[in-house]
């Protein structure tokens, strides 16, 4: 930690960022570009009864019990960039009515203000809130966050804790248990940097890479970059792909829903059959780049790990998440559900060493496979998965007219993320591509989704169904 | 059995009472990174390798707790 004066001359103490910061600050500066992608902007709208006053009291009280609404940030000679806790949030909360607008005016201007910011975001607050009252008689707060204080699961633990605290106003349920201390939580990953389990965590990482053949790119373009870069290279052995993300990061999101019906049929199997929910979605999607690339039986994608464990990780704030590969090898003949417990054993295995740095597992990796450059790479695009964090609501006739909107910044450091979640009126799946529209993949994404949609309702349907069935029945 | 459920508890706030007979996933509400993060800090304790346990059958918490005996009886031998 340092003592660092700021500009108006208070004295605050400081702290190094933490792995996941500086991941994210490193792809920001390196692949993002803009500063739109350090922003998340979410909304939480409900139709019926609403309580403008008591939702101001409400968030007002959650924005007091989250820690990282007041993280602020400021360059650092010794350590790059450094964090602090800000004494205030420096949040006025607008009331803003978008009521007598078209549903698209209205969401256009909340896109707009989740672009807005700058590279220069030192030493001042960085998250909104604000009330809103959107056409269609919808009602409900709009939040900006900062990436480098929140990630996905944090923003929608802040709109969780207000929502309960709202409900505990209005109907006198139970007011919500403390959040928890982000310092504490952060000292705890900063201790890690120097700790016996991050040596024996490098120790894990460098054995496991050293003694694995090296893994295959594989596209989710019908036009196979890999064959390609084959050809121009004269390398026809080549397993990599050469991708550098660093150009042109604008970026749009293709949606699709999955219907409540269908999504519990998913549920229900995972249930019956003990097996994970997020584990059959990473299956489905390396069943879809198998069959874009001959029916391919070793498949690795990059994966989200938000690693919330302990009540201090879940219910601290800040951004915790780390990416690493998921590398499965499913044979034809294996049932749908032995893969799925394949994907989980890969997962839970990574899940045990997850605390370890990103880019360093990914240098370790890449000096096991002899390939120098960050740029080469054998995973071609990202998985997250979120899993439904209960929102309460006042009534459950209110919960079934609830949405919960996730507004793109429309740029993206990586070609293709794939974000699943569950509404929050429903709990149906959403798949969300975010793509970078330099790649123009719009129309081999359409076709991908309904192959891996597809494979993940024949395996429901049938978790004895083998791969190999399954690949046949979405052949392209 | 309460060291377990005090590690758990150190994971979830579930509504009612953890028992042996909880279900880790659907009473306790541990998840897939919970679980693992669970075993794995109740496996140093008992001091066994987390590979040494046959997940696939534990779905409570006293089945939990026998899978920790077998693997550490394991190890004594």
């Amino acid at each position: 930690m340092i003592e660092l004066k700021l500009p108006n001359g208070e004295q605050v103490t400081a702290y190094p960022l933490t792995q996941a910061q500086r991941f994210m600050y490193f792809v920001f500066n390196g692949y993002g570009k803009n500063p739109a992608v350090l922003n998340i902007g979410t909304g939480c709208y409900w139709q019926g009864t609403f309580d403008a006053q008591t939702l101001r009291e409400a968030l007002e009280e959650a924005i007091a019990r989250c820690d990282t609404i007041r993280l602020q940030f400021m360059p650092d000679k010794q350590f790059g960039l450094v964090q602090y806790l800000a004494p205030d949030a420096g949040i006025e909360i607008e009331e803003i009515d978008h009521s007598g607008m078209t549903e698209e005016e209205s969401f256009a201007i909340l896109k707009e203000w989740t672009k807005e910011g700058s590279a220069n975001f030192f030493g001042r607050p960085l998250n909104i809130v604000r009330i809103m009252h959107l056409p269609g008689g919808y009602n409900g707060f709009y939040c900006k966050f900062h990436h480098l204080a929140f990630d996905g699961y944090a923003a929608k633990m802040f709109i969780a804790d207000a929502m309960a605290i709202y409900v505990s106003k209005r109907t006198g349920a139970p007011y919500p248990k403390p959040m928890k201390p982000y310092l504490e939580a952060m000292a705890q990953e900063l201790a890690y940097l120097d700790s016996d389990r991050r040596k024996a965590d490098r120790a894990y990482w460098m054995q496991r890479f050293s003694t694995q053949s090296e893994p295959i790119f594989n596209d989710y373009l019908l036009d196979n970059r890999l064959t390609k870069q084959r050809e121009e290279s004269g390398d026809p052995d080549r397993r990599y792909l050469m991708l550098f993300e660093g150009e042109h990061p604008e970026s749009r999101t293709l949606h699709y829903d999955v219907s409540a019906e269908d999504t519990q049929k998913v549920l229900d199997m995972c249930e019956k059959n003990g097996l994970s929910v997020p584990c059959v979605l990473m299956l489905g999607l390396r069943t879809a780049l198998s069959a874009f690339n001959g029916n391919q039986e070793d498949v690795s994608i990059k994966f989200m790990i938000n690693r919330r464990g302990t009540l201090l990780e879940k219910k601290s704030g800040g951004n915790r998440w780390h990416f690493y590969s998921l590398r499965t090898v499913v044979p034809p003949e294996l049932s749908f559900a032995d893969a799925v417990r394949a994907v989980e054993d890969e997962q839970n295995e990574t899940f045990r060493h997850c605390a370890f740095d990103t880019l360093e597992m990914y240098h370790i990796k890449h000096m096991a496979m002899h390939i120098e450059h960050i740029e080469q790479t054998y995973d071609s695009l990202t998985f997250s998965y979120h899993a439904p964090q209960a929102v309460p609501f006042e009534t459950e006739e209110i919960a079934k007219t609830a949405k919960g909107i996730w507004y793109n910044n429309d740029y993206s450091a990586q070609n293709l993320y794939l974000t699943v979640k569950h509404r929050l009126n429903d709990n149906g799946f959403e798949f969300i591509f975010e793509y970078r529209i330099s790649e123009n993949p719009l129309h081999d994404l359409e076709i991908f989704y309904d192959k891996m949609i597809t494979a993940i309702m024949l395996g429901t349907e049938n978790p004895d169904m083998t791969v190999g069935e399954i690949l046949d029945k979405i052949a392209l | 059995m309460e060291n377990i459920i005090d590690v758990i508890l150190n994971y979830v706030e579930p509504d009612e009472e953890i028992t042996g007979s909880s279900l880790l996933k659907q009473d306790c509400g541990l998840t897939s990174f919970d679980t693992t993060c669970v075993i794995g800090e109740l496996c140093d304790s008992y001091g066994v390798d987390p590979s040494a346990l046959d997940l696939r059958k534990v779905k409570t918490v006293k089945d939990l707790q026998q899978a920790l005996e077998t693997a550490a009886a394991a190890v004594a031998e």
